[in-house]
């Protein structure tokens, strides 16, 4: 893994925290539709998933919710 | 020739949205339908200098009392941004009872914005006190400079706001958009005012803390609409509205769905930071351009713009990110922990604050810093042009602002669009009901003037995601062509179109419609 590679993980990974942390639930089908529940976050979670969707494909992301929220459990 | 104010109170009475539209071509349309083809002519020709007309209407409005309909039309508007605010008001204005939803409890929004002599002539022709409280709260663009990639910079003189002119309302989007921006106003300050002005109108009832669901059509494609508590409770039904104004803002997927409206973008995405820095600009807009080298050798043209009000003490700065830039604080911390998030944070503002001092040209290393909403801090968000396929829906729904769809911000065209072109737009609509024209086709009319009022925002900045194409008139042409043949159904999808228009013209494959890869 490279470096950006495992940058990237990471970023992932936060954002996905930050989103199981803020809603305990998985995102909405809709990429379009979560951006429109950012509006109620801290911004420090709201950044987090921000830049953890812009480093990666929304598929990507709500998969590593999914992760996170198991993980909470 | 003297003018027959009773005539003129006469017309008012039967067409009170005349009271906030000073066309004379409605005017004697309606002077027409009341006083007959001869009386029109008598009245019309006694109002032919704009100053004697200007007073006569001045006189006859606040002579006429408004006129209590046993059942007067009722309106419901949701979103009370300055766009929903100002369609409350002239619905209001023209007699419709009217129910003004919104889902925020109060106005905190840091963004300043541009605003050109329309507004203030807008705000005039609404209500002339209106206009004079906005220059309250606004102040001249005292110094617009725009910095070349070259180092050069351009200084763009700026003409002082002028008292509100209700003769002077620009008829369209691309008429509006001519001017030059001139004043600078905090949007929490501009919206306050309107708000409170708002609160104090008869027919008006503003709902805060709520948000609107709308039912599916009836059999006659009417929509009911109900209003439920931001936090949860009792849904309480607002009816069968005349009409609903949806001016909910860009990003309303809920409403959009159950409209059945369609939304798509319509440029490439570019990232951003945005927020203010405790530090005012004196009155100032300036724009920047750098390009930066990528991680691959390529090269990348960062945009940053910042705008300070001079009533303001601080100045609102949007600027971009680069698409490398993944705002990683690095292996040390936990991701998934408050540590990671706060040190992200900091990386956001460290690249927020090197970005916002070449246009503020100062030291801003020690300057407090603050997001798009007061308490919060600044922001990242994706900056993507979109478009609605209508602009209306059913029976007695017309949307309204971003939610019919967005810009670049480098126009200063987004608050203009919704509280002066498409409030123009309504107004002409509310006459033509009054004239007892086809409700159907009305409402169709607003809603190809309104897609194309946005069209002309969306066209004037779409070139600054393309900095690869050279001639702005390519790019702004292809728009206008890919988006207006995507709403007339000729195309599936508009960005993709564009992007195949300018292929020829420099654009390099892959295509970038998608968010820029990091």
């Amino acid at each position: 893994m490279s470096v950006d590679d495992a940058a990237k993980q990471r970023v992932l990974k936060a954002g996905a925290a930050a989103y199981a942390q803020a809603f305990g639930r998985v995102p909405p089908n809709e990429r379009e539709a979560l951006e429109h529940e950012l509006d109620e976050l801290a911004t420090e979670l709201r950044n987090a998933i921000t830049a953890a969707l812009w480093a990666h494909p929304y598929v990507t992301f709500v998969d590593a919710v999914r992760r996170a929220l198991v993980k909470a459990v | 020739m003297k003018v027959d104010t009773r005539a003129l109170q006469q017309v008012y009475a039967q067409f009170p949205s005349l009271k906030v539209n000073t066309d004379k071509g409605a005017l004697e349309a309606a002077a027409t339908k009341v006083l007959g083809a001869s009386g029109a002519r008598e009245l019309m020709a006694s109002l032919q200098q704009n100053d004697v007309y200007l007073a006569a209407r001045s006189e006859a409005i606040s002579q006429s009392p408004d006129v209590q309909q046993q059942q007067p039309k009722r309106a419901v508007v949701s979103g009370l941004s300055a766009g929903g605010m100002l369609a409350a008001a002239v619905l209001a204005k023209a007699g419709y009872q009217v129910d003004a939803v919104e889902l925020r409890d109060g106005y905190t929004r840091n963004i300043q914005f541009s605003t050109r002599q329309a507004m203030i002539d807008e705000l005039a022709s609404i209500e002339p006190a209106l206009a004079e409280k906005f220059l309250d709260v606004a102040a001249h663009i005292v110094r617009g400079s725009h910095s070349t990639l070259n180092g050069e910079k351009k200084f763009t003189e700026r003409a002082a706001p002028k008292a509100g002119d209700p003769m002077g309302v620009p008829q369209s989007g691309e008429e509006m958009l001519n001017e030059a921006p001139i004043t600078l106003v905090e949007c929490k300050m501009f919206e306050r005012v309107v708000f409170d002005w708002l609160k104090q109108q008869p027919n008006v009832t503003l709902h805060t803390n709520h948000q609107i669901v709308m039912s599916q059509p009836d059999e006659l494609g009417r929509y009911s609409v109900s209003m439920t508590p931001r936090k949860g409770g009792t849904s309480v039904s607002l009816g069968t509205p005349d009409l609903v104004v949806v001016a909910e803002g860009g990003g309303s997927a809920a409403t959009r769905k159950s409209l059945g409206i369609e939304s798509m973008a319509t440029s490439p995405a570019s990232r951003m930071v945005a927020g203010t820095i405790e530090r005012p600009s004196g009155g100032r807009v300036a724009s920047h351009y750098v390009d930066q080298k990528k991680a691959d050798g390529g090269t990348e043209r960062i945009l940053a713009m910042a705008l300070g009000s001079a009533k303001a003490d601080k100045t609102w700065a949007i600027v971009e990110v680069p698409t490398d830039e993944l705002f990683d604080p690095g292996p040390n911390l936990d991701p998934t922990s408050k540590e990671y998030r706060d040190a992200q944070q900091s990386l956001i503002e460290k690249h927020f604050r090197s970005e916002a001092a070449l246009v503020i040209e100062g030291d801003i290393s020690e300057a407090k810093l603050e997001g798009p909403f007061e308490g919060s801090r600044p922001t990242l968000f994706t900056l993507q042009q979109k478009m609605s396929n209508k602009a209306t829906a059913g029976a007695n729904v017309l949307t309204l602002g971003d939610f019919v769809g967005t810009g670049h911000f480098i126009v200063g065209g987004g608050v203009a669009t919704a509280t002066v072109s498409h409030i123009e737009r309504l107004k002409d609509l509310v006459f033509d009901l009054e004239l007892g024209l086809d409700k159907a086709a009305s409402l169709a009319k607003y809603g190809q003037g309104a897609i194309a009022d946005t069209l002309a925002w969306g066209r004037r900045g779409v070139y600054e995601f393309y900095p690869e194409v050279k001639d702005r008139n390519v790019v702004s042409e292809a728009y206008v062509k890919a988006v207006t043949e995507w709403v007339s159904g000729k195309n599936k999808d508009p960005l993709a179109a564009l992007e195949k228009l300018l292929v020829p013209h420099g654009l390099s494959l892959p295509p970038i419609g998608t968010p820029k890869a990091a």
